[in-house]
């Protein structure tokens, strides 16, 4: 009985652990961290959006984070433009052209607003608005394509004390994205502008209203269903020692990260914290899964196609890495005098296989 | 089982109290209804029991809850959840899973049962509450009643030894409500749960409870047996109504007790009832029109092929089953979704293509989620954009609101609203300026007797002025009050399309309660049986 209760394989496996499509999105994501290249980050914004389109049930109402997402950072990178335009700082380059300055007073010395604008600081505001793109376009896979009820079920046990604060993490920006699409519909019911830039000036409030009112809904839903609960002959001094070390796992593993790929400081130290959060992190859940008595009815399993999409992520950073060793200067042209960016080979052939691996990996999304 | 131990509860310091020192004690195995006004407390009351208020909505609780013997105080939600389960009112936002199946099972996941129990437990409960079909069905696909099954499902299986829900049926059409119902007394029955339950259609439940609990919303509440509570309360089914108003003693609580009393009646009464309301103007040009209206969603068919006319100073009821396609209908009717064939012309015009005014002057629609339309910081400023917005003069939509809903605070947020306030609000919003044609979907889910009486008397009003009403509801009791016509609808399909009492009186799980006490006498509401009496020799 037991053996065939939980040999039924989860029906939905076939969409990719949510747990994989986490780590192929971060994998992808660092490629555009590490470049300035334009062609590359290009390439990162096509090979993310197709991936959704091709793997997301367009039925979803979170298939479309990654569209709103995109409009946001488009947008934001718009106004970074202008304000580079009126506020930067005086980049050397070809003039393209002047902007009346203002008069500040004295006290405001090293502030400027208007004066010439170089194609330096032009190209460099481009760039960097289109890597802003280029990262939140990879950050937005995994919660356009799986579940957030999904991802909040592939959370391993330990997360579980975390509760309310990992269940609102997760579920907001879907929440976000569901009412978007409602509110949109009830606008229209009030009679007012509910398409374009009117409707939205008209709903964020009630958006952002609805957004959290669903996620705390959900986390005291989960909570009064049991979710991170005591059980009988558990330690509760050992549970708060498990959650006190993730959290310090996470907060190593990321100032790491950070060191790494901000590629300031030295690079050993970063690796080394990298690596102590990561074997933190590993700790501190096999601990908490070690005290679990939480059971599955029928476990989100790792598949093979799983392995894939890892593998594809893989590929993609070791595109990057294999590249900045190589021929690193392709990664980071010159932005003056403006430079053609030069085709980074070994990256782009691994945004290639990172691509083909999410593509067609698996069914579509549920 | 449960006990309340001078309690008190306010949201707010200067906010007024909910719970006025309360004292209240529930003893195992008893099936006890919380009644009273919509916005009184009840919600609150239940949310004491598992631990979610305070602890989830804020508000300060003196005095000591306890269940089993635990106290909620200190205690997390989470760990009583082996003892207590709760369905909350709002179902949509308490799924944790995607599918039915792993719905019903997360519960037990949580609680660390083992995979060959869960699977029991899980078919039992599949089949207990009807959901076997739709065991693989992704649950946003699933109507708002299939919903509050799944819900409840999902409470069941975990089989904790307190059960609290908050209006379980509300959602329910009347058979799987009866279903439901059965299906919960069996277990308090069979495994000595104590239920605690509230509900606005009591019609549907009272006759099940052992004890019944009033908050009538000053704070103060009362506990006793059902006999004794009802038998003078304002809120009370139409079976109490009638046997009040007829001097019966003891008050009958089914409609079982009530034949029995009410053979005489049946032999007194003329056949017919005297004042059935006219149905509507005869003649009129139609003033909604859908021609072959069909809905898919993705493999689903939610449509097929509906032909519906609504003529000026026509109430109609759209029934169904939960699932069969009324919220598809409503929303396609007011162009909120595109139908996938045919057409709807409303006043002539494509409701898709109407804007702003135009579009409220002809229609106003009531979606089954009414806080979407909601977007204020307070009622005041809502009903006042209102008022703007529709052209209606300064202070019409309060008073429509004051009308339904007497005791609403006017600076209270929108979103602080009991379900029922809030339903009464987004009414009020689009009712106070009377559009042409009125669509409702499910209007009464939370609305106490009182509001529902205003309601029924103010669509009454409006069909008179010769508005066109066309709401979807489970409510029989209401369509026997003012629907002059009914269609019923099945699997997409009109099955049944005339006028209202013979629709109702025909179906045995559409009939209203009065309608079942007087079979075969063709006498829907208690105000039908007064006037047959009056008109009798």
């Amino acid at each position: 009985m037991t053996a065939t209760a939980t040999a039924r394989v989860d029906p939905l496996s076939d969409a990719g652990h949510p747990g994989a499509w986490w780590i192929w999105s971060l994998l992808v994501a660092s490629v555009a961290l590490r470049t300035t290249n334009a062609v590359v980050l290009v390439a990162v914004v096509v090979v993310t959006t197709q991936v959704v389109v091709a793997r997301s049930d367009p039925a979803s109402p979170w298939s479309r984070i990654q569209r709103y997402v995109i409009g946001f950072a488009v947008i934001v990178g718009i106004l970074r433009l202008g304000l580079v335009a009126a506020f930067g700082p005086r980049t050397p380059g070809t003039v393209i052209l002047t902007l009346p300055t203002v008069d500040l007073p004295g006290w405001m010395a090293g502030l400027t607003v208007g004066g010439p604008v170089t194609t330096g600081a032009l190209f460099t505001g481009i760039i960097e608005s289109l890597r802003l793109v280029a990262l939140l376009s990879a950050f937005t896979v995994a919660p356009s394509l799986v579940s957030p009820h999904r991802t909040v079920r592939a959370l391993p046990d330990g997360v579980a004390e975390l509760g309310i604060v990992t269940t609102v993490a997760l579920t907001v920006t879907p929440a976000a994205a569901q009412h978007v699409r409602r509110l949109a519909e009830t606008r229209r019911l009030r009679g007012r502008p509910h398409r374009g830039l009117r409707g939205l000036r008209g709903s964020i409030t009630s958006v952002l209203e609805g957004s959290f009112d669903h996620a705390l809904t959900l986390a005291a839903s989960m909570d009064v269903r049991g979710y991170g609960g005591h059980r009988p002959g558990e330690d509760p001094a050992r549970r708060r020692t498990a959650a006190g070390l993730l959290v310090a796992a996470v907060v190593v593993g990321s100032m790491g990260a950070f060191v790494v790929l901000g590629g300031s400081g030295s690079r050993g130290v970063g690796v080394a914290a990298m690596a102590a959060g990561g074997a933190l992190v590993v700790l501190a859940l096999r601990g908490a899964a070690k005290r679990s008595t939480r059971t599955r009815y029928r476990p989100l399993r790792w598949t093979g196609s799983d392995w894939v999409l890892v593998g594809g992520g893989t590929a993609a950073l070791l595109g990057g890495l294999v590249q900045a060793r190589v021929a690193g200067g392709a990664l980071t042209p010159s932005t003056n005098p403006p430079e053609l960016p030069q085709p980074a080979v070994l990256t782009l052939a691994g945004l290639a296989v990172a691509f083909g691996c999410a593509a067609f990996s698996g069914g579509r999304q549920p | 089982m449960i006990r309340f131990d001078d309690v008190s509860f306010t949201y707010a310091a200067d906010a007024p109290v909910v719970l006025d020192h309360v004292d209240l004690t529930i003893p195992e195995g008893d099936l006890a209804l919380v009644i009273g006004p919509t916005g009184s407390g009840k919600s609150t009351l239940l949310g004491a029991i598992c631990g979610l208020v305070p602890r989830f909505t804020g508000g300060v609780l003196a005095g000591t809850v306890a269940v089993d013997n635990v106290t909620t105080s200190n205690t997390q939600p989470r760990d009583l959840a082996s003892i207590v389960g709760y369905l909350p009112q709002r179902v949509d936002d308490s799924f944790v899973t995607d599918v039915v199946e792993d719905e019903l099972a997360w519960t037990m996941e949580q609680l660390g049962l083992p995979p060959d129990v869960m699977r029991r437990r899980v078919e039992d409960t599949l089949d207990l509450l009807g959901l076997a079909e739709l065991r693989g069905r992704p649950i946003a696909t699933l109507s708002s009643g299939q919903r509050q099954r799944v819900a409840l499902g999902a409470v069941l299986t975990a089989q904790p030894r307190v059960l609290v829900l908050d209006e379980p049926t509300s959602a329910l059409d009347p058979q799987a409500a009866e279903d439901v119902l059965a299906a919960l007394t069996r277990l308090v029955g069979d495994l000595g749960l104590t239920i605690v339950c509230s509900e606005h259609r009591l019609e549907r439940v009272v006759q099940f409870a052992d004890s019944v609990v009033i908050v009538d919303g000053s704070g103060a509440i009362t506990h006793g047996p059902p006999d004794a509570q009802l038998a003078d309360s304002p809120v009370a089914p139409p079976v109490i109504h009638l046997g009040r108003s007829l001097g019966w003693d003891p008050l009958p609580r089914s409609v079982r007790d009530a034949r029995r009393l009410a053979a005489p009646l049946r032999s007194q009464l003329p056949p017919e009832p005297p004042n059935r309301h006219p149905a509507g103007a005869p003649g009129a040009d139609p003033v909604l029109v859908a021609d072959g209206l069909a809905a898919r969603y993705g493999d689903l068919v939610a449509l097929r092929s509906i032909d519906l006319t609504l003529r000026p100073g026509e109430v109609v009821a759209l029934m169904g089953r939960n699932g069969a396609g009324k919220s598809t209908l409503i929303s396609t009717l007011g162009g909120g979704r595109s139908p996938d064939a045919g057409r709807v012309r409303i006043g002539g015009h494509d409701p898709r293509n109407l804007r702003g005014a135009e579009f409220l002057r002809r229609v106003g629609v009531v979606p089954s989620d009414p806080t979407l339309l909601l977007s204020a910081t307070t009622v005041s400023d809502e009903c006042a954009d209102a008022d703007r917005e529709t052209g209606t003069p300064p202070g019409a939509t309060a008073a429509a609101l004051g009308r339904l809903l007497p005791d609403v605070d006017p600076a209270a947020h929108p979103r602080d609203l009991s379900a029922g306030q809030r339903l009464g609000l987004a009414l009020a919003l689009v009712l106070a300026h009377e559009p042409d044609v009125v669509l409702l979907d499910e209007p009464t889910t939370g609305l106490d007797y009182r509001a529902k009486e205003a309601l029924a008397t103010w669509l009454d009003e409006l069909s008179g002025r010769g508005a066109a009403v066309l709401m979807a509801t489970h409510d029989v009791e209401l369509v026997a009050e003012v629907a002059h016509r009914a269609i019923v609808i099945a699997d997409g399909e009109v099955v049944a399309d005339g006028d209202a009492a013979d629709v109702v009186t025909h179906s045995p799980t559409l009939a209203p309660q009065v309608a079942r006490i007087l079979h075969p006498l063709p006498y829907l509401t208690v105000d039908d049986v007064v006037a047959g009496l009056e008109a009798a020799p």
